[in-house]
């Protein structure tokens, strides 16, 4: 038997379309997987357009639940990752709408999309707003994954061949540095949020028969887990934040005026052409950042925005209703999801949170290690992992097909949920997030701990320190410290062992300019002024 | 061999009312040591399901993880005794309790129902590297070549620590946590050879791993020619049987319901539980009462000599 | 304050901590040390990670300290947008706490505590440990828990406590809790798993 890439391809198609119906239309099997991927897309949709929430948000709660149900056999890989991978696809593109209907957008990329979407809208164009909006979203979302399917293989396969314990250290080593610098308002606060999460990671882990720093206490034998430590610094410290905006705030907001249709609202071929340009650049723009870990799509938008306004020469100003403003801000932010999973495919590092949940799901289920061993083209055995990985991009690429069908025609019917008030929302939210990770977990203590971390996100909050080093850290810190003891155990107890190869040197070089320039030179501290606050 | 059938079918007579008398009160806790999705944690929720459905009895599998099964223990020794609790261990637990400075139990505190199955411990190289034998080891280890020896978990490092001074030769041992980590190392080239408990069996039938020798009692189902340790002037027995406790004042009615239950399904060549063994791990082991408790005193045996790093030879 | 003396704070915590940490935590709480001799190699022992941890967190606390020493005081205007920690967010997170708490007590103990006061009272149940997979028992906790959560923080953002809160709560709590219970046979609603 030799396996060639075509074969590979078409078992990862199978995999995705027939392999586990769950139901059938007209005797046409509908796989579990495409299901998942379409829950996940209208899920993304409605969180996205609920100003409230955002993507990471449902995928935070939905990741215990899609655990519970699907368990951890490589069945369960696809249509978990396919649920996730819709929310991440479609939460942009659901952003958009309360920006362009009313003003508010619906997650923080979405900001810049008000400046043109709404004037747009008042002059009676919110159709044709919100179908370049969809267009221009679902465009740079497909150029980020043919980027992310061309480059995570090879990435891989030279991490393979180059790379031993001490690079593979000093690269985990690297990306902190960057991501510790790049995020928030303050370089040195957001390295100590890095350097918080690596040692509340080593708690309860460790090689001792006695788990370190544990207090004694059972549940704490392995650990914070992971799901608890992430989901309480992201979503419960936000909750939180939330709840007390809502209780300072006075309801005094207006709401704004119904939008109404006046003329054409297709966007027309013609019109389609000439944003392309702009949606290329932006695009290009969304996956650069995208590909670096940490500087997120907001950072994305605020440039593509900014580069379209100092060339725009459309016949509307712009931040006056521009079609070409919204295309340059939505295209830049779609962008870069796609690339942001370069790294987590390659070497298990996530750059966003959008990627810290999709890895988060990898690792919890098993069955695909992020890494060379993923993009082997074994010809004699089946390697699983490479069909896994195929199957995750024909979901990728499915998912696109969806949202450039279907998404205006959902969109607009969208504009409701802006009516859902948050005061409700986010209580119940807090009781959702409880429930699930008493589902994955089984444990009131693990309960406690996630709202314990909470508070450490509200009060990361309020100090201005981002709470993404420190997931980022807390996720990679156990792998950091086994690839140093092990690469110090296998050189035989060499102390300079880290620095043995001139690769990791490089690497460890290269983390301390990063985290200096980027608090020190004038792009870092723009880099740094635009990077998310996630 | 009429008279045997006869006999059964009399005997079971007589057991079965007995049988039907012991309920459990309320839903049957299954505690895991195991992380979920492993092999160990699929075989318990296997094992419960097949439960429920044929004694219709309700059974919740829990992870309770950690230290190697202390955590499970500890907890499981003031559960209510009365067959709502048992727990899936193995009988490695002897290492994790004297290792522990003050694991809160001791091996008395529980009744011990049953073996279910066993791994496939095997010393596994990469076939390029051309080891068949310890012999070729050796060789390669005595022309000055440092080998680097990967250790699933502590226990596995003493052992391998033991290896080395028996073979007279020095192994760089590197600590790892759990069989994947130890294979990936593996065929990544970062380490020469590990002991694995049985995730190397597609590795190995595909021919890019080899099995040098068992690490069981007996020899590997996937590899017979491989010789045990013990054959190999190297007493030690490495693998590890899965078996389900519950508190020591359990009942004899029920500690006999459960056993026979839990028995009957992993023998049952139709049951999902039986399939599963099978094909991840071999075949199944049912070891119970005086025999178990052997097991689990050669356990606390053996870990003493392990950590005491002098003995096997 | 000042976001510089708030910042000032922060370096300092971070370098509270860290020593905290290194001298009485770390040796008190790991069980073997930085560096270990076990197996007649040198290994690094599970003290090393925490203890270089708290060393850079102490080294960044430090430099957050200096700088934040030698910055300008900022201007009036930035000092609203700077990190900072009111008597008002203490006050909301010790009322957040305090809700978070009496709603898991609840979630936690309701139920045993009914079946066992119902017991007393002659009632025909045994104990909530074999009743708690049975309706409608085991749903009374994290129903009682969770209406009290969301009624209560919704009195919070309101400011005033309503009968219409506590309806709406317990409504959506109990189609949460349907929801999330029906499709799982197996994992139980809190507290049910470890009882």
């Amino acid at each position: 038997m030799t396996l060639s890439l075509y074969d590979y391809v078409s078992i990862g198609l199978q995999a995705v379309f027939t392999a586990h119906p769950a139901f059938h239309v007209l005797g046409v099997p509908i796989s579990m997987a495409v299901v998942m991927l379409v829950a996940g897309l209208l899920t993304g949709l409605i969180v996205g357009a609920i100003p409230a929430l955002s993507g990471p948000f449902a995928m935070a709660v939905a990741l215990p639940i899609l655990i519970s149900t699907f368990g951890f056999s490589a069945a369960a890989l696809l249509p978990t990752l396919a649920f996730l991978l819709g929310v991440m696809k479609a939460a942009t593109l659901g952003g958009s709408v309360p920006a362009i209907l009313f003003n508010t957008p619906g997650t923080p990329d979405a900001y810049l999309t008000t400046f043109d979407g709404y004037p747009m809208a008042r002059n009676g164009q919110a159709g044709k707003a919100l179908r370049v909006a969809q267009f221009a979203c679902v465009s740079g979302d497909t150029m980020s994954d043919m980027v992310l399917i061309t480059t995570a293989p090879f990435l891989a396969v030279f991490v393979e061949r180059y790379m031993g314990f001490p690079e593979k250290g000093a690269l985990i080593i690297l990306s902190m540095a960057f991501i510790g610098a790049a995020v928030g308002a303050s370089a040195i606060k957001g390295l100590i949020s890095a350097v918080f999460g690596l040692f509340l990671a080593s708690i309860g882990r460790g090689d001792d028969q006695t788990p370190r720093l544990t207090f004694g206490i059972p549940d704490l034998a392995n650990g914070f887990s992971v799901t608890v430590a992430v989901v309480g610094v992201l979503i419960l410290g936000e909750v939180y934040q939330a709840i007390e905006d809502l209780a300072h705030q006075h309801r005094s907001k207006t709401s704004p005026s119904p939008v109404v249709d006046r003329g054409d609202q297709k966007l027309h071929w013609h019109e389609r052409l000439a944003l392309m340009p702009i949606i290329g650049r932006s695009g290009l723009i969304g996956i650069t950042v995208g590909a670096l870990p940490g500087i997120g799509s907001t950072l994305a938008a605020t440039l593509g925005y900014a580069i379209q306004k100092r060339r725009h020469k459309g016949a509307v100003p712009m931040g006056q209703g521009a079609p070409e403003g919204i295309a340059a801000t939505e295209a830049a932010s779609a962008a870069v999801s796609g690339a942001n999973l370069i790294p987590v495919l390659s070497l298990g590092i996530p750059g966003n949170v959008a990627a810290v949940f999709i890895l988060i799901a990898i690792d919890t289920i098993g069955g695909l290690n992020p890494g060379p061993s993923v993009f082997t083209l074994n010809q004699h055995e089946l390697n699983p992992e490479l069909v896994m990985v195929i199957g995750v991009f024909v979901i990728m690429m499915l998912g696109n097909a969806i949202n450039w069908t279907l998404g205006s025609m959902l969109m607009r019917r969208l504009g409701v949920l802006q009516h859902i008030p948050p005061r409700i929302m986010m209580p119940l939210v807090l009781v959702i997030t409880v429930a699930a990770i008493y589902l994955q977990e089984g444990k009131m203590t693990s309960i406690y701990f996630a709202l314990g971390f909470g508070v450490i996100g509200y009060l990361m909050r309020k100090m201005q320190m981002s709470g993404l080093p420190f997931v980022i850290a807390y996720i990679l810190a156990d792998d950091l410290e086994r690839l140093l003891r092990q690469g110090f155990s296998a050189s035989g107890a060499d102390p300079w062992f880290l620095f043995s190869s001139p690769l990791a040197v490089a690497f460890l070089l290269a983390s301390v300019v990063v985290a200096f320039t980027m608090s020190r030179n004038p792009i870092g501290k723009t880099i740094i002024k635009n990077a998310d606050p996630e | 061999m009429r008279l045997v059938i006869a006999l059964a079918a009399a005997l079971t007579l007589l057991t079965t009312p007995a049988m039907a008398q012991w309920k459990p009160s309320g839903p049957i806790k299954m505690m895991i040591s195991f992380s979920p999705g492993g092999t160990a944690d699929t075989l318990a929720r296997l094992i419960g399901e097949e439960m429920e459905a044929r004694a219709g009895w309700k059974v919740i599998p829990e992870t309770v993880a950690g230290k190697g099964g202390n955590v499970l223990a500890a907890k499981l020794k003031n559960e209510p005794a009365d067959g709502t609790s048992i727990g899936l261990i193995t009988d490695q637990i002897g290492y994790a309790v004297l290792a522990e400075k003050d694991p809160g139990f001791a091996p008395g505190d529980f009744a011990y129902l049953t073996t279910v199955a066993g791994t496939q411990t095997g010393l596994v190289a990469k076939a390029s590297k051309g080891w068949k034998t310890l012999a070729d080891v050796v060789k390669d280890a005595k022309g000055g070549k440092k080998l680097v020896v990967g250790a699933l978990s502590p226990m596995y490092a003493d052992a391998l620590y033991l290896l080395g001074k028996h073979l007279k030769v020095n192994f760089n041992i590197v600590n790892f946590k759990g069989g994947n980590s130890v294979q990936n190392a593996i065929l990544a080239g970062d380490i020469d050879m590990g002991f694995l408990a049985g995730v190397q069996r597609r590795g190995v039938e595909s021919g890019t791993l080899v099995n040098i020798v068992s690490g069981e009692r007996s020899r590997l189902k996937m590899t017979p020619d491989a010789p045990t340790l013990s054959e190999s002037g190297f007493p030690v027995d490495l693998g590890a049987r899965f078996l389900f406790a519950a508190p020591k004042a359990l009942k004899p009615e029920a500690k006999q319901a459960l056993t026979k239950l839990i028995v009957d399904i992993v023998q049952d060549p139709k049951s999902k539980a039986h399939g599963f063994i099978t094909k991840s791990l071999g075949d199944p082991v049912v070891i119970q009462g005086a025999d178990l408790d052997k097991l689990i005193a050669d356990s606390f045996a053996q870990a003493k000599m392990l950590l005491s790093k002098e003995g096997a030879n | 304050m000042s976001a510089r003396s708030w910042n000032l704070a922060l370096g300092l915590v971070c370098v509270a901590f860290a020593l905290l940490a290194v001298f009485v935590w770390i040796p008190h709480d790991v069980s073997s040390g930085v560096i270990v001799q076990e197996r007649g190699q040198t290994n690094v022992g599970d003290a090393m990670a925490p203890t270089a941890w708290c060393y850079a967190l102490g080294a960044l606390g430090l430099l957050l300290v200096l700088t934040s020493w030698r910055s300008r005081p900022a201007a009036k205007s930035a000092v609203a947008s700077g990190p900072r920690i009111t008597a008002a967010n203490v006050r909301f997170l010790a009322l957040l706490i305090f809700m978070l708490v009496v709603s898991l007590v609840l979630m936690r103990y309701a139920g045993p505590v009914l079946v066992a006061l119902l017991h007393a009272l002659g009632a025909n149940v045994t104990d909530y440990r074999s009743l708690r997979d049975a309706i409608p028992w085991k749903y009374l906790g994290f129903v009682i828990g969770g209406t009290t959560l969301v009624a209560g923080l919704l009195a919070l953002i309101e400011g005033r406590i309503r009968t219409r809160q506590i309806l709406l709560a317990l409504i959506a709590v109990i189609v949460i809790a349907l929801i999330v219970d029906l499709p799982f046979k197996h994992l139980p609603l809190p507290p049910n798993n470890e009882l």
